[in-house]
């Protein structure tokens, strides 16, 4: 290979680089200026990665399960519609196989999809009647519990902050019961977490002042 | 060549002349080829010690970037993430432009270069907290380290792309996912690799590249299985182990050395690794159609890639054999034709299948295993055989080693007597030491009457 292609591969090359990171980026940035926005109760804890630092653990109170009435594979491409909770956040209200016109949803995969099963007694009318049963079997009943995974896991903080972050959470909870609420813009099934908030403040708000203290 | 064996040729050039066994000119021409060998030569200090430089930049980076400066905002940080791949971009623009090509360079640049993708991903995924997805992190990762391992040809991207690959596909599987991606994507280096092993100064360079895409390539083959057909792995690994042996007799390359060629120690070495452990039992246990494997993690499709390997490999060591059995000169034992050992040993994947067979339809492994041990045993035996015809300590080693792996194996299994296994392991490492000591022997009076 002469070095005049040499050249040229590394530029191609150099330029894919930075396509494929300026495309994560720019879908990001379009979300968090035009998505919408929801906010999911959670609990943060601190953790650490040794590629991107230090950040909390988010643990969305939201269920990552629902049960539906079709079969899922395992990996398969789903939707899931977000809508208004009953305590103002929002919650998952079900999952569909296409993006719905209109609605607001986060696009993600099935991590499992199990039958739901109703258990039955076994024996006669008179056996039932008597509440004496031995044995029951297992019918299903057409539903499925479809596992799936939501893309808001971590809040990467700074080192110092991340700690105050996760023990500002616990000492809020212990005192009065304030939940952790995770600001997240959605567009076109992206969610892009904007901030995590602590009693109605900014988690790094909360975090600085304690670490000032 | 090495500085050091230049310089020993130099003295010796000199005194050839000296002593007119060569005449000026021929001297002159001499050292004039040898002054050009020594000054093509790798400069491995300074290759090793850029390296290790780029790899504490590189490393200091990401440290510096995961304390996460939170105060510097989103834009600062979008544009700190591409300064490392902008560094390499203006590095490798200036080497281009100055004609820098030495490995000196270039290596340690493959290297930053590598880690800077890496530091600017892990910058994006900070900035916009990304969700933990180590998967499609490393899987990204490494892609990006195609056009690194092309523009540099340097050692670190590509080992980085055999491991990240490995990784990723450990990863996926693990997730229940298909790992038959792994395959193609390997194939896009495999290039790299053949240019390296063509330039004639890249030796070192592409005997390493070799074993590292030896090495994740054996561990990635049983990764990458749907072992949907339980005990399939066997004649999978005997097939592509005997495959590489066969490939290392057809190039013929057996002055280079062990290390200097990977396929056929790795072929040799894992075969009998291989055929080591099918002389247990426990092999050979719940194996063959009636254990036909359907959990949820069972992808039906991806196992033809099983069986299309367990046809494959298998195939492709009986061409290799044929091949390479057409080029070895025969010779006879009074009047008895013998086979050289590697003919033996490249038949693994055709006796493994038998054994297989033996277990999955007659349902004892007791039998198979057997079958193994006795074929291992004779194998040893063979190969023992092949090193005393020829006197070859390395080859009469190497059979005495199977022949006790075989008789450690079995009998640490067995229920004899301490008594029993304390006499026959004795006289084992007695029959090892003297075959030794009589093919040392007889290399010396060989010696001595040469």
């Amino acid at each position: 290979m002469n070095r005049r292609w040499l050249l040229i591969i590394a530029l191609i090359g150099l330029m894919a680089q930075c396509g494929v990171m300026g495309f994560m980026i720019i879908r990001r940035e379009i979300a968090l200026r035009n998505g919408a926005v929801c906010r999911f109760l959670t609990a943060p804890v601190d953790p650490y990665d040794a590629f991107r630092g230090r950040y909390v653990a988010l643990s969305l109170a939201e269920a990552r399960s629902r049960l539906c009435d079709r079969e899922y594979l395992r990996g398969q491409r789903i939707y899931a519609v977000i809508g208004e909770g009953t305590n103002g956040y929002n919650a998952i209200e079900r999952l569909t196989l296409r993006p719905e016109a209109g609605a607001v949803y986060i696009q993600t995969r099935v991590l499992s999809c199990r039958e739901e099963y109703r258990q039955l007694p076994v024996g006669t009318n008179d056996v039932a009647r008597a509440g004496r049963f031995q044995n029951t079997r297992h019918v299903p009943t057409g539903r499925y519990h479809v596992h799936f995974a939501l893309p808001f896991d971590r809040f990467y903080m700074e080192e110092k902050l991340a700690p105050e972050a996760e023990k500002a959470y616990f000492d809020v909870n212990r005192r009065d019961k304030q939940e952790g609420v995770a600001v997240v813009r959605v567009w076109r099934g992206l969610g892009v977490i904007e901030d995590i908030e602590l009693g109605g403040r900014p988690i790094r708000d909360v975090a600085r002042e304690r670490l000032k203290r | 060549m090495t500085s050091g064996k230049v310089k020993w040729l130099m003295r010796e050039v000199g005194a050839w002349e000296r002593e007119g066994v060569v005449d000026a000119a021929t001297a002159t021409r001499l050292r004039a080829r040898y002054a050009l060998a020594a000054a093509n030569e790798t400069p491995w200090g300074r290759i090793i010690f850029g390296s290790l430089g780029a790899l504490l930049v590189g490393l200091g980076v990401i440290a510096l970037l995961a304390a996460n400066w939170g105060d510097l905002g989103r834009p600062v940080r979008t544009i700190i993430a591409f300064m490392p791949l902008c560094a390499c971009a203006v590095l490798y623009v200036a080497g281009y432009r100055r004609r820098w090509s030495s490995r000196a360079f270039l290596e340690p640049l493959g290297l930053f270069w590598g880690l800077a993708v890496g530091t600017g991903i892990a910058l994006i995924g900070q900035t916009y907290h990304l969700p933990q997805d180590a998967e499609a992190f490393t899987l990204v990762w490494t892609l990006l380290l195609v056009p690194v391992c092309y523009a540099t040809r340097a050692l670190a991207p590509v080992a980085g792309y055999f491991i990240g690959l490995l990784i990723w596909v450990s990863m996926s599987q693990l997730a229940g996912g298909v790992g038959l991606w792994y395959w193609p994507l390997v194939a896009i280096v495999v290039p790299v690799i053949y240019c390296a092993y063509r330039e004639p100064d890249a030796e070192v360079r592409s005997t390493w590249m070799l074993w590292i895409a030896a090495l994740s390539c054996t561990a990635a083959l049983g990764i990458t299985l749907e072992k949907s057909l339980p005990g399939l792995w066997m004649i999978v690994y005997t097939g592509a182990f005997a495959a590489l042996l066969l490939g290392g007799e057809v190039r013929g390359s057996d002055e280079r050395g062990w290390w200097r060629n990977p396929l056929r120690t790795l072929g040799g070495g894992g075969l009998a690794v291989v055929l080591y452990l099918l002389i247990f039992r426990w092999p050979w246990q719940e194996i063959g159609w009636n254990h036909w494997r359907t959990d949820i993690f069972c992808h039906r499709w991806a196992s033809f890639f099983d069986f299309g390997l367990s046809i494959a490999l298998p195939v492709t060591a009986a061409f290799l054999l044929v091949l390479a059995f057409r080029r070895v000169p025969r010779r006879d034992w009074y009047g008895v034709p013998l086979l050289p050992a590697w003919v033996l040993w490249g038949a693994a994947p055709f006796v493994t299948a038998t054994a297989y067979a033996l277990a999955a339809y007659g349902g004892s492994d007791r039998w198979s295993a057997l079958f193994m041990t006795f074929y291992l045993a004779g194998l040893g035996l063979a190969t023992l055989g092949e090193g005393l015809a020829e006197r070859r300590p390395g080859t009469i080693n190497a059979g005495v080693l199977v022949l006790l792996a075989v008789i450690i194996g079995r009998f640490f299994s067995s229920d004899a007597s301490f008594t029993a296994k304390g006499v026959v392991f004795i006289i084992c490492g007695g029959v090892f030491l003297a075959a030794n000591l009589v093919v040392s022997r007889r290399m010396k009076q060989k010696e001595g009457a040469a």
